[in-house]
C-alpha cells in the first residue's frame, strides 16, 4: 500500500507538469496553427533562469516566479520576429520553430556550456502523509502546476479575453471580422504558451538535471499528449497528458524508463492509428 | 458613407473585380445583384479586408480603410454576416452574441429582436437550425450597433416560410436604426422588395444602378439574364 501511494503521487506530479506543457503546445497550436518545436527549449530555459537568479542570490521562490516571465518574454520576441511571418503555413512553422529550438539549444550551450547543472531545492523537508512521508517541495509542484491550470481553464472560459481567443480557435476570418484583434491575440498566446512551459521547467528545476538538450524530453511527450487527445481543444491536452503520463508513470515503475518510453510510444501510434482525430473526437463530431 | 473607387481584387491569377465602383448612402439598403461568379461575395470579403486589394481605394465614413487589418475595419462600423452564416458552431448562442457586443452592445437586444435565441442561450451554435442560425448571424451582427450591414445570402438554406419574417425583422431593424445595408441575395423579388437601389455587377464592374421600384422583368433580363 505505502508503494501504492508514493507512486500515485509521484505520477500526479509527472501529469501535472507534463499538463503546464502540453496545455502551451495545445494553446499555440489551436489559436496559431503553429507547431512549436521549441517549446522544450522554453521549458529549459525556465530551469536555466531559476538557476541563474539564484546565482544572483535572489530567494528561490522569486526565482520560481521570475523565470517564467523571463521565458514568456522570449516568447513574444521569437513571435514578432520569427513566428508571425510563418502564419498559414504549417510545415514552415515546424521548421523555423525548430530552427528556433537548435538556436536556443545553442545559446544554452555558449552561455552555460554543455554540462550539466543543478539547482538547490528550499529544504522544506518531508511532510507526513497517510503514515507516509513525501517531500513538501513536490506537493507544492502539484498544487502550483494544478493552480496554474485551473487558472488558465478560468481565463478560456470565464473571461472575455478567453472567448476571444475561443473565437479565434474556432474561426479566425470571423474571429476578425466581429473585431477581435487577432495579432495581439497571437502575441499574448504565444508569449503564454512559452511561459507555461517556463513555469514547468522553473518547479521541475531542482527536481531535474539542467543540460541544454532536457528540453527534448518533455517536448516528445507533450506532442503525443495532444495527439492522443485530439488537436483543437483546449482540455483535450490535459486528458491526453493524464493518459501519456500514466502509462509512461506504470511502465517505469513496473519495468525502466526505457521501457516506459518504449510503452508510451507503441501505445500512442495504436491510439493515432485507430482514432487519427484523436481519442475525444467522438465527442465533438458536431464541430 | 461607403465607397468603392475602382477596385481591382482576385485570387491568384484570376482577377475577379475589375475596377469596382460604386457608393451607398447613410442609412440606405441597396440590393447588389448579378450572377453567380461575377463577384459579390468577393466585393463582400475585400470591403472587409479579407481579401487584400490590387489596387483601388475603399472609404468608410470619412476614412480610407482600404488595406486596415479586418479587425479595424469591423471596429470602425461594418459588420458582415457572410455566406453559410459561419457562426461559431463550438460556442455556446450567448457566447456568440456576447463576441458581438464585446465593444458596448447589448446581448438583451438580440434576444429581442430574435426571440427564440433565448430558449436556445446555452446551447452550441451548431445545434441550431439553418433558420436560427442565421437570426444568429444576423443578431450578432447587429447587437454591435454598426453603421453598415454586409449581408451574403441570408436566404440560402432557409425555409421559405420563415425568410420573410427574418428579412422584415432585418429591414425593421436598420430603419429604426438608420443602418446602411449592402444585401448580395439571389432571390431578387425579396432583395427589391427591401432595397431603396440596386446595383447589377457584371465581371467584376457595376453595370447598372437603380431605383429598386424601376427594377422590372427587361432591367433584369438585361443584366441578368432571367
Amino acid at each position: 500500500m505505502d508503494r501504492l501511494l508514493i507512486f500515485l503521487l509521484d505520477s500526479s506530479n509527472a501529469i501535472l507538469v507534463l499538463m503546464l506543457v502540453s496545455l502551451g503546445l495545445a494553446v499555440i497550436f489551436g489559436l496559431m496553427n503553429v507547431i512549436n518545436m521549441a517549446h522544450g527549449e522554453f521549458l529549459v530555459i525556465g530551469a536555466y533562469g531559476v538557476l541563474t537568479l539564484q546565482g544572483l542570490g535572489l530567494p528561490f521562490w522569486l526565482c520560481i516566479f521570475a523565470a517564467p516571465l523571463i521565458v514568456a518574454a522570449i516568447g513574444l520576441i521569437a513571435e514578432e520576429l520569427l513566428i508571425r511571418r510563418t502564419y498559414e503555413r504549417l510545415l514552415d512553422t515546424i521548421l523555423a520553430t525548430w530552427g528556433l529550438s537548435l538556436f536556443l539549444r545553442q545559446g544554452l550551450v555558449l552561455l552555460y556550456g554543455p554540462g550539466s547543472h543543478a539547482v538547490n531545492a528550499p529544504s522544506l523537508g518531508n511532510a507526513p502523509l497517510f503514515g507516509e512521508t513525501y517531500p513538501v517541495y513536490r506537493l507544492l509542484v502539484m498544487a502550483i502546476s494544478a493552480a496554474v491550470i485551473a487558472a488558465t481553464f478560468w481565463v478560456f472560459f470565464r473571461t472575455d479575453l478567453g472567448l476571444q481567443a475561443r473565437a479565434v480557435i474556432a474561426n479566425r476570418n470571423m474571429a476578425a471580422a466581429l473585431g477581435i484583434n487577432t495579432r495581439m491575440l497571437d502575441r499574448l498566446t504565444f508569449s503564454f504558451g512559452a511561459g507555461l512551459a517556463g513555469l514547468a521547467g522553473a518547479v521541475m528545476s531542482p527536481l531535474i538535471s539542467i543540460d541544454p538538450n532536457a528540453g527534448l524530453g518533455w517536448l516528445v511527450p507533450g506532442f503525443l499528449s495532444i495527439l492522443v487527445a485530439g488537436l483543437g481543444t483546449i482540455s483535450g491536452p490535459l486528458a491526453g497528458a493524464a493518459g501519456v503520463g500514466a502509462v509512461d508513470s506504470l511502465t517505469s515503475a513496473l519495468t525502466s524508463p526505457v521501457w516506459a518510453q518504449l510503452t508510451v510510444f507503441v501505445a500512442a501510434v495504436i491510439v493515432i492509428r485507430y482514432f487519427p482525430q484523436g481519442l475525444l473526437a467522438l465527442k465533438r463530431r458536431e464541430a | 458613407m461607403l465607397e468603392l473607387d475602382n477596385v481591382h481584387a482576385g485570387y491568384a491569377g484570376s482577377e475577379v473585380l475589375e475596377g469596382l465602383t460604386f457608393s451607398l448612402a447613410p442609412g440606405e439598403i441597396v440590393a447588389f445583384l448579378g450572377r453567380n461568379g461575377m463577384g459579390k461575395t468577393t466585393t463582400l470579403r475585400a470591403i472587409m479586408g479579407l481579401l487584400k486589394i490590387d489596387s483601388g481605394a475603399i472609404r468608410f465614413a470619412g476614412k480610407d480603410i482600404t488595406g486596415l487589418d479586418t479587425f479595424e475595419i469591423a471596429r470602425s462600423g461594418i459588420a458582415y454576416v457572410p455566406q453559410g452564416r459561419e457562426i461559431l458552431g463550438t460556442l455556446s448562442v450567448a457566447e456568440n452574441l456576447r463576441l458581438g457586443a464585446l465593444r458596448g452592445g447589448n446581448v438583451e437586444h438580440a434576444y429581442e429582436l430574435f426571440p427564440v435565441l433565448r430558449g436556445k442561450r446555452n446551447e452550441p451554435g451548431s445545434s441550431l437550425s439553418g433558420g436560427q442560425q442565421q437570426q444568429l448571424a444576423i443578431a450578432r451582427a447587429l447587437v454591435a450597433h454598426p453603421k453598415l450591414l454586409l449581408l451574403d445570402e441570408p436566404s440560402e438554406g432557409i425555409q421559405p416560410s420563415i425568410v420573410k419574417e427574418i428579412a422584415d425583422i432585418v429591414v425593421n431593424a436598420a430603419r429604426t436604426s438608420g443602418i446602411s445595408v449592402l444585401l448580395v441575395e439571389q432571390n431578387t423579388d425579396l432583395a427589391l422588395a427591401a432595397a431603396d437601389r440596386a446595383l447589377f455587377i457584371e465581371n467584376g464592374v457595376i453595370t447598372g444602378i437603380y431605383d429598386a421600384n424601376q427594377v422590372n422583368k427587361p432591367v433584369l433580363q438585361q443584366h441578368m439574364g432571367i
